[in-house]
């Protein structure tokens, strides 16, 4: 690994100077530290976020006072605070759902939101630098996609096919949420902010720029997340394991019930595209339904439109649409309550 | 040889049996003995000191002035190395020594083959300098998997051989002739025949403890070295034949040590030399040197167990017998040009077997010993095999098993473990399931055989305040040797295990066997009840009978007229027992989500004999830990390579599968206590049988819960569901 500075900036007006492409913000530095030490990322100086101060909203609160139901998260609440907190289970509970399901109890005690979401894939190709021509390091091949990738995107995968590995990003495309980032620090000292919604815009796709998953510039900083209330939602995932795994294929599922009836529906897949991966014909295709089985069949048959199987992960086509079933109906029994 | 009348057997099959004990040997402890602490739940003696990390392990050794070695390795293999340039490395801040290893025109052979070694006053800055080491090589094919191995066209990867292919000389031929015309006579001769293709995937150790090495020069000019290590004396010996030094001036320390399952033996690793190589350098810089693997080297070069695809035909009558039994198969261990052969025909009574099978080489770092070397595999294959035929005549597969199993102590388990799995109950209760998520139980048996054997060296020193120390060189390699010593020393003399102090993992101590094949326990053992036995004998008097109470033991070491008393202990090699196998048998219930192909593991009920069980939390322990790898090897583990360039694809244990908390379920461990004779202690090893029948129980289960074979691990998802697809296609085409 190599050696790099460490700084820990006490408000946001200095931190945000330090930041670049080779400084780095760290949270819990799980992903951040890994990439280091395989030699895929080589920061400069790391920028620990623990000490910053004085901002409103803080940086590390969960606030569900919000005027439309919202709740808003800070960048550097840990997934096991999202997991447990009751405004979350209150009012977008698949959220928690998505965060429950990440990696280890230990990891979620200090692994962040933000970190969750900004995290690389976990494709061994692009985590191993002898693979030098990895799209995602600015290189022209893709060694996966000959190689071993029955575990690899099988939706938008014709150029890159490591899949999005975070679970929260598909819950937070889903439940439409925005991410407030600061992009630099005004003549005053105080932020200047930009939005970014999570269905349209933050999460990148490589024929868009294959060297990040996400649109957050080197300069900037992920502050927090704004979430709206969905009760009917929920988080699906199929693992293979079922401790410490990554999705086989995941779905979050945010319905609109009125009177037993799905007016609209948001139907996002995670782990099968390299970004969460709207099911817009599954959408349609259960709405103006009550959810009843010919509905869900049709629903899980129509997200699987459009998918690209590689030569070993067709099975992975299958497992989509068993998580598109199971999200609606576990979204559709929270609506029930 | 003295006649001893030997109550030997299991559970109520117990008889009388005058054998022939050795002379010098003690009469074996049996049915009829009464004990106090041997067989009980005795907690580890080192339990605390682990679980606080007061343990100090090879890892975790400091010493003044230490230095800090990393290999740089070979990228990946299939090319000749054309240069090697390290004047970067040894420039570099700390660096104080890169030896080169490897010269231009050496063929490449496996990623992560050693090129130079690099030293430097902190880990950080030798790992620094590797990325100045600089390799270049020019590409040649790569031969990743056996297949693309054995190819036609294929070139051999060792110099001076013809292919890749390692056939082992036939097996079953014992009459003479053809085994595999006579097995095939037999098999035609049956009322159905089966024949199906299995598969097992390459599966590395995975220790917790990567290997690794701490070496020290000394002024007497001999090294001591810290290692983690499962044989202290193959360590020592090792060393003193590469580096020209005599035995006793090489100390061999392994203190504690976190976990080998075979791949640790001698000064280095399989698939490196980075011990002798830090040795070297240690001497050289007149400074101690440390070296321990990463999680990737480990997978690389740290030994694995060795893949297979094993063909296996047989006949079974509609009686139930198997007339004839064929195996042939290949695997691979990577570069080693042995030991790919799956133990397959086993444990029943199988007619004509005959056995063919090959190890291929390819480009990946060598197979090693791993707990029970071939039988998991071949269990998989065999296990499965005995189920089909089962199905086919439409068979209880327990009862089936009864019928082809001739072992009595097996006979034992099968009814106790019936009983306690509630087999034929959940066998009905699973047999007509609807949902998309169904239950069911599979059986499968596995054997080990150690018994132990002499050459080892057991003290029992008694202080004159009463305290006991027993002494042994060997190593505790975690799996409880220290406390079963306390037992069996605390047993003889009537103390409290807990008190007993022992002191293991040293070359300067006598002699004690590397662990492995099961052999510790067994081998140093009656040892030890030997030494304590004389102990007794002189301190309280030969006519003392029983045990002491702890006044009594006080009293008479306070009499002794030497400040401490040593007693040596020792074995012969076996001699008659009732029974020279160990035998288990292991139920699995399985939870299978039809729609995903997800396999979870609801419970395990492991029945294991190993002779006379001394501490039977550690014995349960042992068993509880073969059962988790075994499940790990069933649904998760898989080494795997890229294809084109022969790199390893998860060098760590995040993309490289093992089963975490969530996946152990329910393991309970019955131990069969038998009574045994053949050593003064009636142990037999207890290490390898546990982990040899889970994944055929497992796959016998998703066979029932399904009605879908699953005939390749591990169990992935994409797997099962291509199983349950073949099997809903055979039922539709009304087959």
């Amino acid at each position: 690994m190599k050696a790099f500075r460490y700084a820990r900036p006490n408000d946001v007006a200095s931190a945000l100077p330090l930041l670049s492409a080779t400084q780095r913000p760290k949270g819990g530095g799980f992903d951040l530290l890994d990439l280091a030490k395989r030699g895929v990322a080589s920061p400069d100086m790391l920028v620990d976020l623990s000490g910053l101060k004085g901002q409103q909203p803080p940086m590390d609160g969960i606030d569900g006072a919000g005027d439309h139901g919202e709740t808003v998260i800070g960048a550097r609440v840990t997934l096991a605070r999202i997991e447990a907190s009751a405004e979350v289970a209150a009012r977008c509970p698949a959220l928690a759902d998505a965060a429950r399901e990440a990696a280890t109890p230990q990891v979620r005690n200090a692994a962040t939101l933000a970190g969750n979401l900004l995290q690389r894939p976990r494709c061994a190709y692009f985590r191993d630098p002898f693979f030098t021509d990895c799209l995602k390091r600015g290189g022209s091949a893709c060694a996966a996609q000959d190689g071993v990738h029955d575990e690899m995107a099988v939706f938008g995968n014709a150029k890159c096919c490591a899949v999005h590995p975070s679970n929260l990003a598909t819950a937070l495309a889903a439940l439409r949420a925005e991410v407030r980032i600061v992009t630099g620090i005004d003549a005053k000292g105080a932020p200047k902010w930009r939005t970014a919604a999570c269905d349209e815009g933050f999460f990148v796709r490589p024929e868009q720029d294959a060297t990040r998953e996400c649109a957050v510039g080197p300069g900037e900083l992920v502050w927090d997340v704004i979430v709206p209330a969905a009760r009917a939602s929920a988080y699906v995932e199929v693992n293979h394991k079922q401790s410490y795994d990554w999705a086989q294929a995941a779905c979050c599922a945010v319905l609109d019930v009125f009177e037993g009836k799905i007016r609209g529906a948001r139907i996002v897949l995670g782990g099968v595209a390299p970004v969460p991966w709207r099911a817009e014909g599954a959408e349609k295709a259960i709405a103006g339904t009550s959810g009843a089985a010919g509905a869900l069949d049709a629903a899980a048959e129509a997200a699987a439109q459009g998918a690209t199987p590689l030569r070993d992960n067709a099975h992975k086509v299958r497992l989509a649409k068993v998580v598109v079933r199971r999200a609606i109906e576990a979204a559709l029994a929270r609506a029930g309550r | 040889m003295t006649k001893h009348k030997v109550k030997v057997g299991v559970g109520d099959r117990v008889e009388v049996r005058e054998i022939d004990v050795p002379d010098g040997e003690l009469a074996p402890w049996d049915a009829d003995t009464k004990f106090r602490s041997v067989g009980t739940n005795v907690p580890r003696v080192d339990g605390e000191a682990k679980a606080t990390g007061r343990a100090e392990y090879t890892a975790d050794v400091r010493l003044p002035g230490m230095l800090h070695a990393r290999m740089f390795r070979a990228a990946q293999p299939g090319g000749k190395l054309t240069s090697l340039d390290v004047s970067a490395a040894e420039k570099a801040p700390g660096v104080r020594m890169v030896r080169v290893l490897a010269q231009p025109g050496r063929a490449l052979k496996m990623e992560g083959q050693d090129l130079a070694l690099v030293v430097a006053d902190t880990e950080a800055q030798a790992e620094d300098a590797l990325l100045l080491c600089k390799a270049k090589w020019d590409q040649g094919p790569v031969y990743a998997t056996p297949e693309v191995a054995m190819a036609a066209g294929a070139v051999s990867i060792h110099e001076g051989k013809e292919n890749n292919v390692r056939r082992a000389p036939a097996g079953g031929g014992r009459q003479g002739g053809d085994p595999f015309a006579r097995a095939e006579e037999a098999i035609q001769a049956a009322d159905f025949v089966i024949e199906r293709t299995y598969r097992t995937q390459v599966q590395t150790h995975s220790p917790l403890e990567p290997h690794g090495i701490v070496v020290r020069p000394d002024e007497d000019g001999g090294i001591t070295v810290w290692a983690s290590t499962q044989g202290t004396f193959s360590v020592r010996d090792g060393f003193a034949n590469s580096l020209r030094i005599q035995q006793p001036m090489v100390r061999v320390i392994t203190e504690f040590m976190g976990g080998g399952f075979g791949t640790k033996f001698g000064p280095s690793s399989p698939g490196s030399g980075f011990g002798v190589e830090t040795a070297r350098a240690a001497i050289d810089l007149k400074r101690p040197v440390r070296c321990m693997l990463d999680r990737r080297e480990q997978h690389l070069c740290g030994g694995n167990r060795p893949s297979s695809v094993q063909t296996v035909k047989l006949g079974v009558t509609k009686a139930g017998k198997i007339t004839g039994y064929t195996v042939r198969m290949y695997g691979t261990g990577g570069l080693a040009e042995q030991g790919a052969g799956a133990r397959n025909p086993m444990i029943y009574n199988l007619g004509a077997t005959a056995v063919e099978s090959s190890t291929v080489v390819t480009h990946a770092g060598p197979q090693a010993a791993f707990r029970a070397p071939g039988h998991p595999q071949g269990s998989f294959a065999l296990e499965q095999a005995v189920d089909e035929a089962a199905h086919a005549i439409g068979a209880d597969p327990l009862a089936f098993r009864r019928g082809i199993d001739g072992s009595s102590i097996r006979a034992h388990q099968y009814e106790e473990g019936a009983k306690l799995f509630d087999w034929a109950a959940k066998r009905s209760r699973y047999a007509n399931q609807k949902g998309a998520v169904r239950r069911g139980v599979g059986v499968a048996a596995g054997i080990w055989h150690q018994p132990g054997g002499s050459g080892a060296t057991v003290l029992v020193t008694v202080h004159r305040d009463g305290s006991v120390e027993v002494t042994n060189g060997a190593q505790d390699i975690g799996t409880g040797t220290r406390t079963v010593l306390a037992v069996i020393v605390a047993e003889v003399l009537g103390m409290d295990p807990h008190a007993v102090r022992v002191n293991l993992g040293r070359t300067e101590w006598p002699f004690g066997p590397g662990s492995g094949g099961s052999t510790t326990a067994p081998s140093i053992g009656p040892c030890a009840r030997d030494a304590a036995e004389q102990a007794k004998r002189a301190i309280l008097g030969a006519s003392f009978e029983g045990v002491p109470t702890a006044s009594q033991w006080k009293a008479a070491c306070r009499k002794m007229d030497v400040e401490e008393q040593v007693f040596s202990g020792k074995r012969s090699n076996q001699y008659a027992s009732f029974h020279n196998g160990t035998a288990g048998l292991q139920f699995a219930e399985v939870e299978v989500d039809t729609d995903t192909g997800v396999v979870r593991v609801l419970s395990v009920l492991a029945m294991q004999d190993c002779g006379r069980v001394i501490d039977r939390l550690t014995a349960e322990s042992q068993v509880i830990g073969g059962v988790i790898g075994g499940i790990s090897y069933a649904l998760f583990e898989d080494r795997r390579l890229d294809p084109k360039t022969g790199r390893l694809l998860h060098g760590d244990l995040e993309g490289y599968r093992i089963a975490g908390a969530r996946d152990c379920p329910d393991i309970r461990a019955v131990m069969t206590d038998v009574s045994n004779a053949g050593n003064a202690a009636g142990m037999m090893g207890l290490g390898e049988a546990p982990s040899v029948p889970t994944a055929g129980a497992i796959a016998n289960a998703v066979f029932h819960a399904t009605g879908a074979r699953v005939r390749e691990i591990p169990m992935t998802p994409a797997r099962v569901l291509a199983a349950l697809d073949a099997a809903a296609a055979s039922k539709n085409g009304g087959r």
